[in-house]
C-alpha cells in the first residue's frame, strides 16, 4: 500500500448510528463493510445506519480499524485482537452478528458465528430456542419423531449437556 | 410448478415487496435511473428496506455457525425447528461440515481383540450412535482414523478392510490387495476434505517390507477414486527400520511413519516418492500442526514441540540440516491435575489444539488455546488411541 505526501488527504465518511451519532472513519477502512461500499460507490459521504445502535457501531469500527491494518507482520495481534473481541455476551454477540449481517462484513459474521458455535455446542435443544428466539414449529408426532431419530445425541451424557441459556 | 427446494424463512415487509417488484418490472434503463435516483431519496427509509431483506438472527446462525459444530451436537440440534432440521440433513451442508469442523473431538480405543470404544474431550458435543462399532458386519480392529472416517480391518479370514463414518453409519467393504499387508500393518488412511469435492476422495497407505529386495520397504495404495488397491513403483532402500504401524500422520497428503531406528519415512503417494526425515529419538510422537509435520517429546518435566519448517513436503527436496525443525511450545502440565509432573508419561496425540499424554492408566489433555490441563475418563492403559473427529462426511 503506497502512500503519497503526508499532506494527502484520506477520503473520510461519516457513519451515523440510529441514535443519531456520527462518527467519522477513512473510507478505506470503511469499505471492508460491503453494505457501506455500495452506498460509497453510490457517491454517499454521510452513511445512516437505523439499525445498529451506538454502542455497537463503536465495536464495529473498532473491529475494521483493527482488520484495516492489517499486514503480515501483525497476524499474531490480531488474532489475540479477535480472541478478545468475541469475549462479551450473548446479548452483545447477538447485536453485533446482527449489524456485521446488516453491513456485509464477511470476517466479522465469520468470526462471530464461529464464536457463537463454541458456546452453543454444548448446550440444549430448549436453550438454543431460548437464546436465539426460536419458536418450535414441530406438531407433536414430528417432535416425537425427530426425538427417537437422534435419541443417542439427547440421551447420553444427559448430565453433561447444558441447559441454560447462557 | 411445484418449488422442489424449500427457501428458508425470510421475514420480507409487504413495503420490500412492492419495491422489489418494482424494480424488477423495470427495463434496465429506467433501472439504471432508480439506482442513481437513490442517492436523492431519504437514505434513512432505504436502510429501513434494506434491513428487512436481510435475515434474522436465527437464519445467519443456520447459514454460518451451524457447519462449524460436531455431529452429536448437530444430531441433537434437529429438534430447534423445522429450518434447522431442513438444514442439518441435507447432504450438502453434511459435505461443508466435514470442511469445517476439523477439531479433534475425541478418541477410539482399541484393545487387541477387545470392541472399540469412544472417549469424547466433551461427551455432550462428540459423539457416536455406536461407539462399539456393531453396525459393521463382523468384529473389527480400527487401524487408522482419518477426519471423520475410520478404516477397520476384520479379524476373521481374508481380513477385509471396511471404510466407515461412525456417526452416519455408512461404511463400504474394500476390495481385497495382491499384497499380504502382514497381521499388524502400517496402514494409513489419508482423507482431507475439500471444498471442491463433494464426493469424499481418501487414499489408504500400506507401508510394508517389501518381498523382492531385503532392506526395503514398499507402498501399497488403495485410491477410492479407483477402488483398487495398486502397489507404488517406489522402493525405498536403506535401513531404516520398519515403519512403527501405530506412529503415522499424514499432512497434506503426505504420509509420516516414525520407524523404529528414529528416523521418519516420508511417503508422497502423489508423486510417488519417500524420503527419510533424519532424527534420532524413537520416542517421539508425530503429528499434524496447522499444516506441518510436528514431533513431540517429553524431556524431563516437560513435553517440547517441534514443528517441521524446511523440509517442504510437497516438494520432497532434500532441505538444509540446519533449523529443520523449529520449536512451537514447551508445555509443563498442571501438576495439581496430573499429579508427579516429573513422572514416567507417553505422549499419545498431538495436533495443533491439543496435546493428549497418558500416565499410568488415565489420560490428559492440554489445550494450547486456554493452556488448561484436563483428566480425561479412564481407560487409557495399553491401548491403541486413535485422533477422532466428529464429522457428518458422506461415504
Amino acid at each position: 500500500m503506497a502512500s503519497s505526501s503526508k499532506t494527502e488527504q484520506k477520503k473520510m465518511l461519516i457513519l451515523k448510528s440510529s441514535e443519531e451519532e456520527e462518527f467519522e472513519i477513512e473510507e478505506s477502512i470503511a469499505v471492508q463493510s460491503g453494505t457501506i461500499k455500495n452506498m460509497v460507490e453510490d457517491d454517499f459521504t454521510l452513511i445512516p445506519l437505523p439499525n445498529v445502535d451506538t454502542e455497537t457501531l463503536i465495536k464495529i469500527i473498532k473491529y475494521m480499524k483493527k482488520h484495516g491494518e492489517k499486514t503480515k507482520s501483525n497476524e499474531k495481534d490480531i488474532e489475540e485482537f479477535d480472541k478478545e473481541f468475541v469475549k462479551k455476551s450473548f446479548t452483545e454477540l447477538k447485536e453485533l452478528v446482527l449489524a456485521a449481517n446488516y453491513l456485509h462484513i464477511t470476517s466479522l459474521i465469520d468470526l462471530l458465528c464461529q464464536a457463537f458455535a463454541d458456546r452453543i455446542k454444548n448446550k440444549s435443544v430448549k436453550a438454543i430456542r431460548e437464546i436465539f428466539g426460536i419458536p418450535n414449529d414441530f406438531t407433536p408426532e414430528e417432535e416425537a419423531e425427530v426425538y427417537e431419530q437422534h435419541k443417542w445425541a439427547h440421551e447420553e451424557g444427559k448430565e453433561h449437556i447444558d441447559h441454560s441459556a447462557y | 410448478m411445484k418449488l422442489l427446494v424449500r427457501a428458508p424463512k425470510v421475514f420480507v415487509s409487504k413495503q420490500c415487496i412492492l419495491t422489489l417488484r418494482r424494480i424488477l418490472l423495470l427495463d434496465s434503463g429506467k433501472l439504471l435511473a432508480a439506482i442513481m435516483d437513490r442517492g436523492k431519496s431519504s437514505g434513512r427509509s432505504l436502510a429501513a428496506q434494506n434491513n428487512k431483506i436481510y435475515m434474522d438472527l436465527k437464519d445467519i446462525i443456520r447459514e454460518h455457525s451451524l457447519s462449524f459444530l460436531p455431529a452429536k451436537s448437530l444430531s441433537r440440534f434437529n429438534a430447534v425447528c423445522r429450518d434447522w432440521r431442513f438444514q442439518i440433513s441435507s447432504p450438502f451442508f453434511a459435505h461443508s461440515q466435514s470442511f469445517y469442523c476439523r477439531g479433534t473431538s475425541g478418541f477410539f480405543l482399541q484393545t487387541p481383540w477387545g470392541s472399540p470404544s469412544l472417549i469424547p474431550i466433551d461427551p455432550s458435543c462428540c459423539g457416536v450412535p455406536d461407539p462399539l462399532l456393531k453396525f459393521l458386519p463382523e468384529p473389527v480392529d480400527i487401524r487408522s482414523s482419518s477426519n471423520g472416517l475410520l478404516c477397520c480391518q476384520g479379524r476373521e479370514g481374508d481380513k477385509v478392510y471396511y471404510i466407515c463414518n461412525p456417526v452416519t453409519q455408512q461404511w463400504k467393504k474394500l476390495p481385497e490387495s495382491n499384497v499380504n499387508h502382514g497381521p499388524d500393518p502400517a496402514i494409513m488412511l489419508v482423507f482431507e476434505p475439500s471444498l471442491l469435492n463433494f464426493v469424499a476422495e481418501y487414499k489408504i497407505i500400506c507401508a510394508f517390507p517389501s518381498t523382492d529386495f531385503g532392506d526395503a520397504i514398499e507402498f501399497d495404495i488403495y485410491s477410492s477414486k479407483e477402488n483398487t488397491w495398486e502397489v507404488a513403483g517406489e522402493i525405498h532402500f536403506g535401513a531404516t527400520g520398519r515403519p512403527m504401524p501405530k506412529s503415522g500422520v499424514h499432512v497434506n497428503g503426505v504420509a509420516y511413519w516414525m520407524t523404529i531406528t528414529g528416523g521418519i519415512l516420508a511417503f508422497n503417494p502423489t508423486k510417488e516418492r519417500s524420503q527419510l526425515i533424519p532424527n534420532y529419538d524413537p520416542h517421539v510422537i508425530l503429528g499434524n500442526y496447522s499444516g506441518k509435520l510436528c514431533r513431540a517429546n517429553v524431556s524431563g518435566n516437560s513435553i517440547t514441540l517441534l514443528t517441521l519448517d524446511n523440509i517442504h513436503s510437497n516438494t520432497m527436496e532434500m532441505g538444509s540440516r540446519a533449523q529443520m525443525w523449529a520449536q512451537k511450545h514447551r508445555v509443563v502440565l498442571d501438576s495439581k491435575i496430573v499429579g508427579d509432573v516429573s513422572g514416567l508419561y507417553s505422549i499419545l496425540h498431538v495436533d495443533s489444539d491439543i496435546l493428549a499424554v497418558q500416565k499410568g492408566g488415565k489420560a490428559f489433555l492440554y489445550d494450547f488455546k486456554s493452556r488448561a490441563t484436563k483428566c480425561l475418563p479412564d481407560g487409557f492403559h495399553n491401548v491403541r488411541c486413535l485422533p477422532y473427529v466428529n464429522s457428518l462426511v458422506y461415504l
